[in-house]
Order: structure tokens, then sequence, then C-alpha cells
């Protein structure tokens, strides 16, 4: 019996094991290591029967703890082909945060290398069954352990495909569930929209327990294109990205925003001729920045994409052209085909046309909820609707029909009094010709609060305007940040993004001066 | 005139101090066991172009060369021709 036989037509990867894709057609690359279509439908089989002796059955959820690595994806893949949820996580998160987040989840199978389990090892979670693996080979070839205890039984949702973490900013784990529907609705979408075909080379820059990999291993797979991995190791390295881009003749790139901001600030994005398409999502991109990556590349297409993990990406914008102006700030665009988006106000109403309301969406593409928290999740819906899902961000209809985003409702903040949205500062701040990046935090004190502004540097302009002129002539007095503080980088989250909560906490620790 | 690895070295202990567990020798591998997180990787970049009067090409901004102390050093001798080691 081969692996494809025992699925449906329906899931996620029905269509990676249906033979249609050539044998040798290379499905994925990662350094040295390539897997033709042929080897990779052979590496899942393998995990998969791997997974069923280590007692895995179909709406299980197994862990996956493993760098990345084609062993990493394969263990991912070979998940699904058994039936059940994979839920991947990151292999350098502190000790105490990986036994928060299984004990919540309660995993069958904890797939993961010795480091891992070393940094458990004093006190690991009872009931655990660990499949010791490295991930350097495309199959797992270590060994099963139990450790001692019972693990209760808790019975899995229909459709589980995957769970995704997100580290809320109050430490406790929320793992977001996602069908093999909304991530097919998602992923087809996205192949269908930017035309990925067999012809087309994809990056996966994203770690695998981001969401945007969604689309790099589903978009891809799903149109038999071939995925090209940017390990844990090469992603730091602008050489190392840059070569990959070239000698790979990549085509597809999609990331963070900063991760194209370092690689344009190095000149690595110049004379890359087969990439047409560069999509980027998880933050702003600071306009000016963003100008410079676009006339680098001038022959792709730019696309910016918008949607938290609960919802995958629910809504787009294609650039037609570069903003011409630095102020200039990116609509999030159009709700992407299947999502119903909606303003709203504080008490769930739809808001007049032209106000600002909180960005409401539905459809199939939402989470199935939050693993484990009905009250956080039954929350989050809107007017009890369970394909729906409250984003918390901010936004407004432009008449030509673009969604503008306007900030966060939890960046709305009160500083002396004066209600501040932290974007309308950024974005000002970004516009500034020796700014990078710039991010703006509200410290509590004693005197109603503090505005930090935080800027890395763009260059080494020596004759820019001060930042502080520069607010001052463009923003309501109040809106002045006591203090700027030069970072040469911002803290990064493990995604890549600005780690908003790190800033918080230095600027409550910056002495008044 | 201090040698360049001492140099490197130094900023090493204090810029990663949290993640380095053991020792750091000339050898110590700083990519594989993850000592150089991305913004540190960026921040040596900065250090060593303000520091020596040197500039990185892209084409050297590759994992090899941040493998340890030693190939770090050996990266600036070679972008900069300052002695190595004493």
């Amino acid at each position: 019996m081969t692996v494809s036989d025992t699925l449906d037509a329906s899931t996620l990867i029905a269509p990676l094991l249906a033979d249609r894709a050539g044998a040798t057609q290379v499905a994925v690359s990662c350094g040295d290591a390539v897997l033709s279509y042929a080897d990779l439908r052979n590496a899942i089989a393998a995990t998969a029967d791997l997974l069923r002796h280590a007692g895995v059955h179909p709406g299980d959820r197994v862990a996956v703890c493993l760098p990345k690595s084609i062993g990493a994806l394969t263990a991912i893949l070979g998940v699904l082909a058994v039936g059940a949820a994979y839920v991947p996580l990151n292999h350098r998160l502190p000790a105490m945060q990986m036994r928060s987040i299984l004990a919540d989840l309660l995993p069958r199978v904890l797939i993961a290398g010795t480091e891992t389990m070393a940094a458990l090892a004093p006190e690991p979670p009872p009931g655990l069954r660990v499949l010791l693996t490295e991930g350097a080979d495309p199959v797992p070839s270590g060994s099963l352990h139990d450790y001692p205890g019972t693990a209760p039984e808790i019975a899995s949702p229909d459709e589980l495909a995957a769970i995704l973490y997100t580290s809320g900013t109050t430490g406790e784990p929320k793992g977001i569930m996602l069908s093999h529907q909304s991530m097919i609705s998602f992923a087809d979408w996205a192949a269908e929209t930017f035309a990925v075909s067999a012809a087309d080379q994809v990056t996966s820059h994203a770690p695998f327990h981001f969401d945007l990999s969604v689309f790099d291993i589903f978009s891809t797979f799903r149109r038999h294109a071939t995925l090209h991995l940017l390990d844990d190791a090469m992603v730091r390295f602008p050489g190392a990205v840059r070569a990959l881009l070239a000698n790979a003749g990549i085509t597809v790139w999609y990331s963070v925003p900063t991760a194209l901001a370092q690689l344009q600030a190095r000149r690595a994005l110049k004379d890359l001729g087969t990439l047409r398409t560069v999509l980027f999502a998880g933050e702003v991109f600071p306009t000016p920045v963003l100008r410079g990556v676009m006339d680098d590349l001038p022959q792709a297409e730019f696309a910016n994409l918008y949607g938290p993990t609960e919802t995958n990406v629910c809504t787009w914008f294609r650039l037609p052209t570069p903003p011409v102006s630095d102020f200039e700030s990116l609509p999030i665009g159009r709700p992407c085909a299947h999502y119903e988006v909606t303003l709203r106000d504080d008490a769930g109403r739809p808001v007049a046309a032209g106000e600002v309301g909180e960005i409401c969406v539905a459809g199939p593409g939402v989470m199935l909820g939050y693993w484990r928290r009905p009250c956080l999740t039954a929350a989050s819906r809107i007017g009890g609707r369970a394909d729906s899902y409250r984003t918390g961000d901010l936004g407004c209809w432009r008449d030509d029909g673009m969604l503008m985003l306007m900030g966060r409702r939890d960046h709305q903040v009160k500083v002396r009094g004066h209600r501040i949205e932290l974007l309308a500062l950024e974005t000002v701040l970004n516009a500034h010709p020796a700014v990078s990046e710039a991010v703006a935090v509200a410290a509590p004190d004693s005197a109603g609060g503090r505005l930090v502004a935080f800027l890395s540097p763009r260059g080494t302009r020596t004759d820019a305007p001060d930042p502080r002129d520069f607010v001052a002539a463009r923003l309501a007095p109040y809106y002045m940040p006591d203090r700027f503080e030069w970072l040469t980088e911002l803290p990064r989250t493990a995604n890549g993004k600005a780690d908003r909560s790190a800033l918080r906490h230095r600027a409550t620790n910056l002495q008044t001066r | 005139m201090q040698p360049v690895l001492d140099i490197v070295t130094t900023w090493l202990k204090r810029a990663a101090a949290p993640r380095i567990s053991a020792e750091l020798t000339p050898d110590t591998e700083l990519v594989v066991l993850g000592i150089l997180d991305s913004i540190e990787i960026l921040n040596l970049v900065s250090f060593l172009e303000e520091h020596f009067g040197v500039t990185v090409p892209i084409d050297e901004f590759i994992p090899e060369n941040f493998a340890s102390p030693r190939a770090v050093a050996e990266l600036v001798g070679r972008l900069g021709s300052v002695p190595v080691a004493a």
C-alpha cells in the first residue's frame, strides 16, 4: 500500500502525493541536499510508517521541534500523511516555554533532537513519547523513547491540520488551530494569484513555526514547484542568501520586510533577473526602504499580504509602482478570495464609510479556534459566528476600495492624557532620510507615561535633519517622543519582526534625563 | 598593535556573553552553536567595518567566514591586510 491510498483528495498534501509530478522534478533543496518528488514521496511514506509504529493515529497531534532541514519538512509532511496534525516548534525556545507548550499541547509524539531533549531533561513532561532524530536525514533515523507517566487523552477537532503557537505577550502559550480547509483555501488562492507553476523556484525563508511557511510549503508543493529551504545558518548571512537567489534562479520570494531590507542594505538584490514575484507580510514595510528594494528589482511584481495567523492571509495589495513619496502608507488592499472583511466599532457594529474600525474577518480561511482555550476563542469571534475573527487591528477603507492599516487597538496609547497612534509616529519616522526602521513605544512612568522612539540608521547621512524637528514639522506636539534612541539593529523576535515587548522593556528601564 | 583575533574575541565575549556556555576559543563554533544570532552578526559586521576600516563585500558575508573567531579574524586580515595574530 502506498501512502496516497490512505488519503482522500481533500487533504493538504493529496496533490503532492498524487503521481502527477515527474519523478525527477526537484521538490526541495537545502544546501547540498536535493530531493526529487519521487524521493520526497518515499521519504513521506517511510516517515508515516515510522509514526504509525510510534502509535500516531489520525486526529493526533505531533510536535516537530527540529532545526530547519529537509528532515523537519518530511516530518511535517509525514504527520499529515498519517492524518494527524503537525505542530512546528522553534527548537531554540527556552526550556521553560517548551515545557509549557508541551504541557498545553499533549502531543502523541514529539519529534526532536538530542539538544532539545537535553534542555528538557531535568523535568521532561510525563507521558511524553519522543522520536529522537537530528533532522539531518530525510527520514528520521533515530529511536523512540517513552517518559514515565500517562498523558491525559484529549479529543481533537475534526480536520485539524496544524497548530501554530504564538508567543502571547503574557507568556501564555496560545495554539492556533488551522484546518486542512483553511490552509488549502489560502495556499490555493496564493498559488493561483501568483501563478505558481512547476517551473517555479520558491524560497522558504520563514521558520516552519511561522505562518508564512504555509505558503512556502503548500502553495509550492500543491503546484509541483521547487522549494529551496534557507536553513537557520544561511538565513543570517546576506551573502549566502544572495548566492542561493542567483544560483538557484529563484523566481518567488516571501518573507518579512526586514529580511528584504537587510539584503538591500548590503546591495544583495541587484541583478537578480529571474526573481519575478516578491511577497512580504508580518509587519509594516518602511516606505523608503521598500522603494529601494523595488528599484533594485525592477522586473519583479510586489505584493503586500496582510493577515494574522488566526486568519491566514486575508487581504492583499499588488503594488502597481513604487510609492512616490516616503510618507505614503501602503494599503493592505482588498480581501482575498473567500474572505469577508468588515470594519466594526467596539460594540461590534459596522462603522460608517470612511471611518476607522477594527478589522473583522470571516470565511473558511479563519482558524478553528485556540487549542484548549474556548473562552479566548469565543471572545475573538464576531457575534458568535464560528468562522470569524476580530483582528485587533484598525483599518479604514480608502475611496478606491483599498483597505488602509491604521494601527493596532492596543497600540493606541495614552501619553499624558493624549491618545497617540504609534503607527502614525512610526510612519513619519520611517520617512526620515537617516532612518531605516522606527519603532515607537509608550513606557509607563509616574508622570503619565513617556514616549520613546527607537531608530535604526540607514546609510551614513550626516546632513539629515534632527528627528525632533522632523516630527515637530509633521505631527501634533503631543506626538513628540520624550527620547530618541538609536540602535544599530533593532531586537527581533524569532520570526524576524521587531521585538516590541523587548523595546517596551528597554524604554521602561531608560533613566529619565 | 593589538592582534585582530584578540579584538574580535573581546567583542564576542561582551556581545554574546549570555550564549557562551564554555570558554571562547579561537575555534569555538559561532554559527553552529548559535552564539551569533542574526542581530549580533549584523552588529559584528558593523563593528568590524568601523573598527578596522574594512568593507565586508556581499560575497564574503557567508557562514564560512563567521564560523569561529579565527575565521572572522582571517576575514578581516584578508580584507584589510592587518596582522591577524601576534
